[in-house]
């Protein structure tokens, strides 16, 4: 275990960390709900050690830090509902690179976890050189440090971006109506809940009906637990785009269902967006990664418009006619 | 007042605090003079003399944990700076360990501002500029960030292996963590004789900040009225050694060899970044 996670627990001693308290001295709007809406969280067990003062940032955040972020300052409670290897940890990634490159419309305002960003961006860089990629912070069982922290400023607004990624299993065992969505803290609280359809299931003849199979009997379980709650806002993001859009069969059949699950969606809550994101796609891949839009989404006030939607592909006239029909239902 | 050098190993903190004290004491730092030497300067005498050889200062003297500590004149105004020089390489195995050094949390709270030094050169390599891949989207292709984080193949994941702008934006946040009131930050970037020399025309020390250090640039700008803050190009040997000066350099003093390029590409004297933590901290 690498030393500087050794005190990770050390720097939640003391009550609210003095960035929050900063936060809340500079007039930070309140918070959108109230500071216990996690009271089914354990505390953090952290000990004193006084002879060390820990640095900020080490660790991800569990949910009775978030819980005092939000308390001195507004944000956004972000929860990927997807399969394991979905595509989750990724668009977690790319939201954070993404702010390195120039030109960004909202800014980087800081990080809790930014050594947690950091190591999934390492993560990502050597993986695209050809190395053999360290594990993704693994989802240990019983340790509810899962949360990433983000901070973004547009002008003199301020938006934290909590994120978090429900586990395979759990989604698995919420799809299987093993477990109810209201037991998850997380869920129950989340702003902004997001569907993930896995573009790499879609390529698979044998496991894209599982795929969508997946994302139904989860709005399911979201209709008959009454979320999204009211303030809080849902979407369906397919990931891994790129997989999608090179491929005539996938996206055939992933075009020929589309709008359907989308007016599934949208029949939970209208105002769903709908994201096709290629965060992780290679230099060559043509089309916009849609991670700019599923920013916008998630810092954007409730019933605020965001980016429009990412623009439908352009078949040439010689593709395949199958390709370039307008959707339709299939039975 | 006092003011902290915050940079890890080799960005520069000792060689401008070497140019700076040359610049004062021949007169080469605009309004700004010496009023008294409080403390021990044999370090920053043993570095212009270095300088004046042509030689860069040795990591037995950067690594001293020297100071500057004068009283310093500015009109009718008299202000004692004082100046410590920490090692750069207590700063790294402090954000390498995560925990704070006893000394430089001390100081947090009672510092008037601060030095941030980064390398120009290291944060945005010059020569053989390696871009990493082609971000789809929003940015423009010619855009693309360069790749500035170290890659050791095999090795497991470890805050050594963060960027430098990404050090910077930790050790900042770790910071103001610790202190409930803004701090005036002058940001160093040294080396910029590299960038005159590679880049024409050069850009102003903002614009390349934004330009090669975005997540830094950022940070600073979304957290301004807690970090207020300048941006300054800073070459305190006047160029590289190593390569050779450049033939109208080589018969003048260090004094006049270094030089400062203001936010927005003024050239300043070696006392602009103090003059402009005086004036924040009034």
């Amino acid at each position: 275990m690498p030393r500087y996670s050794e005190t990770r627990d050390e720097r939640l001693q003391g009550g609210p960390p003095p960035q929050v308290q900063a936060d809340a001295q500079q007039g930070a709007a309140p918070p959108q709900v109230e500071a216990n809406a996690w009271q089914d969280a354990a505390p953090s067990q952290a000990e004193a050690d006084e002879a060390v003062t820990p640095l900020l940032g080490s660790e991800l955040l569990n949910p009775a830090d978030a819980s005092r972020l939000l308390s001195g300052s507004p944000g956004r409670v972000v929860v990927w509902l997807g399969e394991r290897d979905s595509g989750k940890t990724t668009l977690t990634a790319r939201l954070y690179e993404r702010q390195r490159l120039p030109g960004q419309d909202v800014g980087f305002a800081g990080s809790w976890t930014l050594l947690a960003f950091e190591a999934l961006a390492y993560g990502r860089r050597l993986a695209a050189s050809g190395a053999q990629s360290p594990a993704d912070h693994p989802t240990r069982e019983g340790d509810e440090r899962q949360i990433y922290h983000l901070a973004l400023a547009d002008g003199a607004d301020r938006m934290n971006l909590l994120i978090a990624d429900l586990p395979g299993e759990q989604f698995r065992a919420l799809a299987d109506n093993q477990l109810p969505l209201s037991s998850i803290p997380l869920v129950r609280r989340a702003d902004k809940l997001v569907l993930i359809v896995d573009g790499g299931c879609l390529r698979d003849p044998a496991r894209r009906a599982s795929a969508l199979t997946r994302t139904r009997q989860l709005l399911e379980r979201l209709a008959s637990d009454s979320l999204p709650h009211p303030g809080s806002e849902l979407a369906l993001v397919v990931t891994k785009w790129d997989l999608v859009a090179e491929d005539p069969d996938t996206l055939a059949y992933w075009l020929a269902r589309e709008h359907q699950l989308a007016d599934d969606v949208r029949e939970l809550q209208a105002s769903a967006e709908h994201v096709r994101v290629a965060a992780g796609a290679p230099a060559s891949f043509p089309q916009d990664d849609g991670v700019g839009a599923l920013r916008s989404w998630l810092v954007a006030t409730p019933g605020a418009v965001s980016d429009p939607p990412v623009d439908p592909v352009d078949w040439p006239d010689d593709a395949p006619e199958r390709m370039r029909m307008p959707w339709r239902r299939t039975t | 007042m006092k003011f902290m050098l915050l940079g890890e190993q080799a960005t520069g903190k000792s060689s401008l605090l070497v140019a700076l004290y040359g610049a004062l004491v021949n007169r080469r730092a605009g309004d700004l003079r010496i009023v008294r030497t409080v403390d021990d300067v044999e370090f920053l005498s043993r570095g212009l003399l270095a300088f004046g050889r042509q030689e860069s200062l040795r990591r037995t003297e950067v690594d001293s944990n020297a100071a500057l500590l004068i009283e310093l004149a500015r009109g009718e105004q008299v202000v004692t700076v004082d100046i410590p020089d920490r090692s750069g390489e207590l700063l790294k195995h402090m954000l390498d360990t995560r925990v704070w050094d006893p000394d430089l949390l001390a100081q947090i709270s009672l510092a008037s501002g601060a030095l941030l030094f980064l390398r120009a050169d290291e944060l945005a390599p010059l020569e053989e500029v390696e871009m990493q891949a082609e971000p789809n989207g929003n940015a423009p292709t010619d855009e693309a960030e360069p790749i500035t984080q170290p890659h050791v193949p095999g090795a497991e994941w470890s805050p050594a292996l963060m960027p430098a702008d990404s050090r910077a934006v930790d050790l900042l946040q770790s910071m103001l963590g610790q202190r409930s009131h803004p701090l005036p930050l002058a940001i160093i970037i040294s080396a910029w004789d590299r960038v005159k020399a590679l880049i024409s025309p050069p850009p102003s020390p903002s614009e390349w900040l934004a330009d090669n250090v975005t997540l830094l640039d950022q940070y600073l700008t979304s957290n301004g009225e807690r970090l207020p803050h300048a941006i300054f190009g800073v070459s305190a040997q006047g160029g590289d050694f190593s390569a050779g000066l450049p033939g109208d350099m080589l018969g003048e003093d260090p004094w006049d060899r270094s030089f400062v390029v203001g936010p927005h590409g003024e050239r300043d004297t070696l006392a602009s970044p103090i003059l402009w933590l005086l004036d924040a901290t009034t």
